[in-house]
């Protein structure tokens, strides 16, 4: 038996006033208790709609949601929105509060004592990795990231089974925003938290999501699927219009390179003979060969180099990128079409496991 | 000194030193009559403000009519409220309340429509009411606005206090008015100089105030 979805929205319709078409026309989506579940579309595609309606910023105007089994419209407006996060993209800190103040706002207004409320404070400075000097700044004093993270702090400040994010990280550049979806995974794995996060950004999507749904204009429902299954087989052609040309690469950055099985390659060992090192670029078609020592890679060299012993040490080159079990396929792509050797090594830290070949990469996308 | 003693000195100090005790009482009268119209003023406006911030058609209505207030002519409204209040500090009152409202509604409402929506929005997705909303977010993150609108209404309000002399109030604007019938330029500068020292201070007691009020504010550029 399933067991009861943490958000249900069944048949959830929203027409704004003065508007013939419904901004969100119909949807039913559940959502699981600790997932991730990232809505995302074009503008117009109602997904922030959808998002409000959760916490009834926006009121539905037919059909319901229930959070944890129960209704919404049946629980009181303040009672609903203290029991969840709810993150924006201009995060909204209140400048005129310190940043413990701020993390303290549900906890103050569920009517905490205060010893409770402090101490809940400084767990969350610690869980969401702010300096405890912080404490007593305000907000104009914060950097653009550790503004978000006090917004995710305060979010998370009473504990809510459920966190709404509404385009977290759309107010930050590139490079912080990507170190703060790591951050976002991190803390998700020791929170377990049902989220629901907003964005327009299909690639954060696919990054941060446990399941994506993608919607259209209108608040429909194209395609509600894992990022890997979604990439595999999109369900229409708006779905591949959306995913963009480059989904095959797309792919492989979900599919880690621990789940892939290695080849051994064109190596041989220092016991071997030149007559070895020939069979084996034989055998993989290539120009060069790899030397070990046990489990240890000395390095490689050309075969046009290969004179009538095989090389030493010193005269080996060595394999630029070494890649490891954490590393995706798109990292293996990446390594395969910018060394000289055409192959992706892989490593647990001085031990060599094998390699990876554009072949291979190639065959995890046609299959 | 020698030139104070001759009795058509300029400026006559040893008038002053004689009448220390008047003067103090008069400054004494000029700050409660101040500080009565602002306390007035303020909390009415508070209330007009509100009204106009929950029912957005009741706030033109509402700057329209302290609007007119603001424009009639201090002296009329002192001699149209004679007849019906009499020489009385509720005279004075009524009109230095009424030119205060114009200048702290609009401020008061332009602070609160200036708090960033994010922060309501924020505010309100957690969980506030409309009432803690109002008191704790945004009437303090409309401080700095509002202060600034107290203190164009205090400066204001100080010179207009020196015009209920005519109506038997006056504060030292009672001097003014007694050197101005008396062609006594002592009192007439001794008046005039002391409002401007009480506009000074009392604007200088509001900067202190607001930067009391709004810690915030003055860390901004501590840190880049």
């Amino acid at each position: 038996m399933q067991p009861e979805p943490m958000i249900r929205l069944d048949a959830v319709t929203k027409v704004f006033p003065g508007s013939d078409t419904p901004a969100v026309g119909g949807l039913s989506l559940d959502i699981a208790e600790g997932e991730i579940v990232v809505l995302v579309g074009p503008s117009g595609c109602g997904k922030t709609t959808t998002l409000k309606m959760i916490n009834r910023l926006v009121e539905p105007t037919r059909g319901t949601i229930k959070v944890d089994g129960t209704d919404t419209t049946t629980m009181e407006l303040h009672v609903l929105r203290r029991s969840i996060g709810y993150v924006i993209q201009q995060i909204g800190l209140f400048p005129h509060r310190t940043i413990a103040d701020n993390i303290g706002t549900v906890p103050r207004l569920l009517g905490w004592d205060e010893a409770k409320t402090q101490a809940r404070i400084d767990e969350l400075i610690e869980l969401v990795d702010l300096e405890p000097e912080m404490r007593d700044r305000y907000p104009s004093e914060l950097s653009g990231g550790q503004r978000q993270r006090v917004g995710v702090a305060r979010a998370l400040a009473a504990d809510p089974p459920v966190l709404l994010m509404d385009e977290p990280f759309g107010a930050v550049d590139p490079i912080v925003r990507s170190r703060l979806q790591d951050e976002l995974l991190d803390l998700q794995a020791r929170v377990k938290k049902t989220i629901v996060l907003v964005t327009h950004d299909i690639d954060e999507a696919i990054r941060i999501g446990d399941r994506v749904a993608i919607l259209n204009v209108g608040g429909v429902l194209e395609q509600y699927d894992s990022p890997a299954e979604i990439l595999r087989e999109p369900a229409n052609d708006f779905v591949i219009d959306f995913l963009g040309t480059d989904r095959g690469i797309k792919r492989l950055s979900l599919i880690p390179l621990s789940s892939v099985e290695l080849e051994p390659g064109p190596v041989v060992g220092i016991g071997d003979t030149t007559d070895d090192a020939k069979a084996a670029m034989e055998r993989y078609g290539v120009d060069w060969f790899g030397l070990r020592d046990g489990d240890r890679m000395l390095g490689w060299a050309w075969g046009k180099d290969l004179g009538a012993a095989l090389p030493a040490g010193d005269e080996l080159y060595d394999f630029e990128v070494k890649l490891s079990a954490t590393d995706s396929m798109r990292e293996a792509l990446d390594t395969v079409i910018t060394s000289r050797t055409k192959v992706a090594p892989m490593f647990d830290g001085d031990t060599y496991l094998g390699m990876v070949t554009v072949e291979q990469i190639s065959a995890e996308l046609v299959e | 000194m020698i030139l104070a003693q001759t009795n058509d000195a300029f400026f006559r100090w040893d008038w002053v030193f004689s009448h220390l005790d008047d003067i103090w009482a008069k400054v004494l009268e000029h700050l409660v009559l101040t500080g009565i119209a602002l306390g007035f003023g303020l909390a009415i406006s508070l209330v007009l403000a509100i009204i106009g911030l929950r029912f957005p058609k009741a706030y033109p209505p509402i700057t329209w009519v302290t609007g007119i207030f603001y424009t009639i002519p201090s002296l009329a409204l002192f001699a149209f409220l004679v007849p019906i209040t009499g020489f009385s500090v509720l005279s004075a009152e009524i009109g230095l309340v009424s030119y205060t409202l114009l200048i702290l509604i609009r401020n008061i409402v332009a602070g609160i429509d200036g708090v960033d929506p994010a922060v309501r929005e924020a505010a309100i997705g957690m969980g506030y009411g409309r009432r803690r909303l109002f008191l704790e977010i945004e009437l303090p993150l409309a401080m700095p606005v509002i202060i600034a609108g107290l203190r164009i209404a205090a400066v204001t309000t100080v010179g207009l206090v020196t015009i209920t002399a005519l109506i038997g109030q006056g504060g030292v604007g009672f001097f003014i008015l007694s050197g101005l019938n008396r062609f006594f330029n002592t009192e007439i500068i001794l008046g005039t100089g002391l409002s401007v020292i009480i506009a000074v201070v009392l604007d200088s007691a509001l900067v202190i105030l607001q930067w009391a009020l709004t810690p915030w504010a003055r860390s901004r550029s501590a840190v880049v």
